[in-house]
């Protein structure tokens, strides 16, 4: 098992090397660039700042260079763990994504504990009651959500329950309200929650449809195994054999499935961050992309790729860990 | 009287799907509605434009509606009685398609779609007021015209109302329908064929290659979702093309694709049936197109429809963060992006775009679940 993990973790470095270099080339092949977005214009071709200055901004963000050397340049800092100034305010990436990353996790933490709290149950139930209405009804709607486009679900909510011509009960944009500084924690946590509510359902709901296949169809198969019958001919109650046999066991493939979606939780999402103007990953990655902010994007990008490739590693090891009959020798 | 088994001996790998999905009646509905949104889309200009269908004037009766239209919404006619073509041959579509065909077919669509899509103009001239007998399209408002009524609510005269040029909402959405069923269909192509063959050589060929490919598939799967398509649109200086939106969309979304064929082909090699064609000296290529891939399109379509799906969703993501197809082309996408500073009183700019998508992207859902269940032949059907 040790040295499968560390032959993974080895494998991870070209697939990093791939992703950043991919990243670079990328971001360097479109036209404008950080300088010229912040002189004014940039690729639309203004004159805000004189040519010399900009000049001058092209040499100081390293802009000038060639691209590959510029590349290893910043390969060669990360590796003594700096990622470099954003090109924007010169604050360093880390710093910046540091800043970002808790009302990422806050808001994509709870939106994926919610989900599967929600999932799994309809999930079961829809498995228990297969072929009935209960089934059919619970396909029906969680297909119907996921179908519902985020963005227009969270414009609709925005236009009828916060500040629209409609309800006026939740806060419709923000992380906290402006006064949150003042605050003691439970009115602080009261007023994030507020802010939360909308954002987290709209993450939530879309979710809800794979999730609950999943753990439908996983309590399928497990509810057609022998040991179930056996626990059934020994006469033990259906609670018990639902709860204590099947669940236990149609919970194993759920759990490799919830490591393959903490990705999710670095990445945030780009779109509901916007509308509901929250600054976190998602929405520092939108406006770093905009500016052209290089090495903010290569910094998330980075951290988003070890973290995608350490939860596919994490979700292998959860199948041995689990499931004892796995090995990977 | 011939009966009811001999009847299933004969009925091939396709009917056996074609009958299976026609007995789930959600798919069969879903089908029905995306045919009935293709047929509005390549009649769009019949269904909402400015100009009359007919009009009679001094005695003299003159059609503008065709004066007004532009190559390309003749270009889309032409896929009216082609599709109707295709429906009546039904039948013998297994004979006359084989897999050379339709991926030549599917090329000449992409290229024809991208290269003929331009810009609608605006035509300030209208026949709503005409003097004389005139009969005018359902919706007599054309996508990009102006008018004095700036964001009019739903009403008799705006059937979805209107944004805050005054452009009719109704009108918008038909033709906006031709950009999300065309990008949906053309970028889901466009990453089958290079997901298809991608996939098909890693599985095929298996060594350094296959290694070679997963490791491409994973650094490309790293990426946060929406990232990798706004990094690559940016590499492309004008944004508002169709084109560009289309090969986006399709050359980033091609992994899960060449994950299932490369999963599907390595089964597939295994079994005897490849290896006995290669015994008889059959060539790779052979095997690849005339062995494999037909034994594994049922599953590769079954995801292309699925893709369908996204594809459409992150257009209009796209068209909504300001980097997709924008006004004055209609798109759904563009429509809600507009909806967003207006939100707090223009509902219907958000509820209409969004409910269109919706009920698309449902769709192509119901039709893609219907598939599987059609294809996979553990599953029992009432």
């Amino acid at each position: 098992m040790t040295t499968y993990i560390l032959r993974r973790l080895l494998l991870l470095i070209p697939t990093l090397l791939g992703i950043t270099l991919l990243t670079y080339v990328l971001v360097r092949a479109a036209p404008g660039n950080a300088a010229l977005i912040r002189g004014g214009g940039g690729a639309m071709g203004g004159h805000a700042m004189p040519a010399e200055a900009r000049e001058q901004m092209i040499k100081v963000l390293g802009l000038d260079k060639n691209p590959l050397v510029a590349y290893g340049d910043w390969l060669w800092r990360v590796l003594h763990g700096d990622l470099g100034e954003s090109m924007v305010d010169h604050r360093p990436v880390a710093e910046k994504i540091a800043e970002r990353l808790p009302l990422t996790l806050w808001l994509m933490g709870s939106a994926m504990v919610l989900s599967y709290l929600i999932a799994i149950p309809l999930g079961v139930a829809a498995a228990i009651k297969r072929g009935q209405v209960v089934d059919r009804t619970i396909s029906f709607v969680v297909f119907l959500l996921y179908s519902i486009p985020s963005f227009a679900m969270a414009l609709m909510l925005i236009l009828l329950v916060a500040g629209g011509d409609y309800l006026n009960l939740l806060p419709m944009y923000g992380a906290n309200s402006i006064n949150a500084g003042e605050m003691s924690f439970f009115p602080w946590l009261w007023d994030r929650i507020q802010h939360m509510v909308l954002p987290v359902f709209c993450l939530t709901y879309a979710s809800l449809a794979s999730i609950s296949r999943y753990s439908r169809v996983s309590m399928l198969e497990t509810l057609g195994q022998d040991f179930i019958r056996t626990a059934r001919a020994k006469g033990l109650s259906e609670k018990m054999v639902i709860l204590r046999h099947t669940l236990r066991n149609a919970l194993i493939p759920i759990i490799t499935i919830f490591a393959l979606d903490l990705p999710g939780l670095i990445g945030g999402a780009i779109i509901i961050e916007q509308i509901f103007t929250l600054p976190g990953m998602g929405q520092l990655l939108f406006t770093s992309l905009d500016a052209k902010d290089e090495f903010t994007i290569m910094g998330i990008t980075l951290v988003a790729g070890v973290v995608t490739l350490l939860s596919y590693l994490l979700a292998d090891i959860l199948y041995v860990v689990v499931d004892p009959r796995i090995t990977y020798e | 009287m011939t009966t009811r088994g001999h009847d299933i001996q004969h009925e091939g790998y396709w009917q056996r799907i074609g009958r299976r999905f026609k007995s789930n009646p959600y798919g069969l509905a879903a089908l029905r509605i995306i045919l009935a949104l293709f047929l509005m889309a390549a009649l769009a200009p019949f269904l909402a434009n400015s100009h009359a269908l007919v009009r009679v004037a001094n005695g003299q009766t003159e059609f503008p509606i065709f004066r007004s239209m532009e190559p390309i919404e003749w270009r889309f006619l032409i896929y009216v009685p082609l599709a109707a073509a295709v429906y009546f041959m039904r039948r013998y579509a297994g004979k006359l398609l084989p897999f050379p065909v339709v991926t030549a077919v599917i090329v000449l669509a992409v290229t024809e779609t991208a290269l003929g899509f331009t810009h609608p103009v605006n035509d300030p001239t209208n026949d709503r007021d005409f003097a004389g007998y005139r009969l005018m399209p359902p919706i007599p408002w054309s996508p990009v015209e102006s008018s004095p009524d700036q964001f009019a609510p739903p009403s008799r005269k705006h059937w979805c109302g209107t944004d805050y040029t005054g452009r009719d909402i109704a009108a918008r959405m038909v033709h906006g329908a031709r950009t999300s069923l065309s990008i949906g269909f053309v970028a889901v192509s466009i990453a089958l064929l290079v997901g298809v063959t991608v996939g098909g050589l890693a599985g095929y060929y298996r060594g350094w290659l296959d290694m070679a490919i997963c490791r491409i598939i994973e650094v490309l799967d790293c990426f946060p979702p929406l990232l990798l398509i706004l990094v690559v649109i940016g590499v492309f200086d004008s944004q508002n093309n169709m084109f560009v939106i289309m090969a986006v969309i399709g050359l980033t979304s091609w992994t899960g694709l060449a994950r299932l064929v490369r999963g599907e082909f390595l089964r597939l090699v295994a079994q005897p049936f490849p290896q006995a064609a290669k015994a008889l000296g059959a060539g790779d290529l052979h095997i690849i197109v005339r062995h494999l891939l037909p034994n594994a399109l049922g599953p590769i379509l079954v995801s292309a429809t699925f893709g369908v799906a996204s594809a459409i969703l992150i257009e209009s993501s796209l068209s909504f963060l300001g980097f997709g197809m924008q006004a004055p082309t209609p798109s759904w996408g563009d429509i809600l992006s507009d909806a967003r500073i207006y939100i707090d009183f223009a509902w219907w700019l958000a509820f209409f775009p969004g409910l269109a998508i919706l009920v698309t992207i449902m769709s192509y859902n119901f039709v893609g679940e219907a598939l599987r269940d059609a294809v996979d032949p553990r599953m029992k059907l009432k």
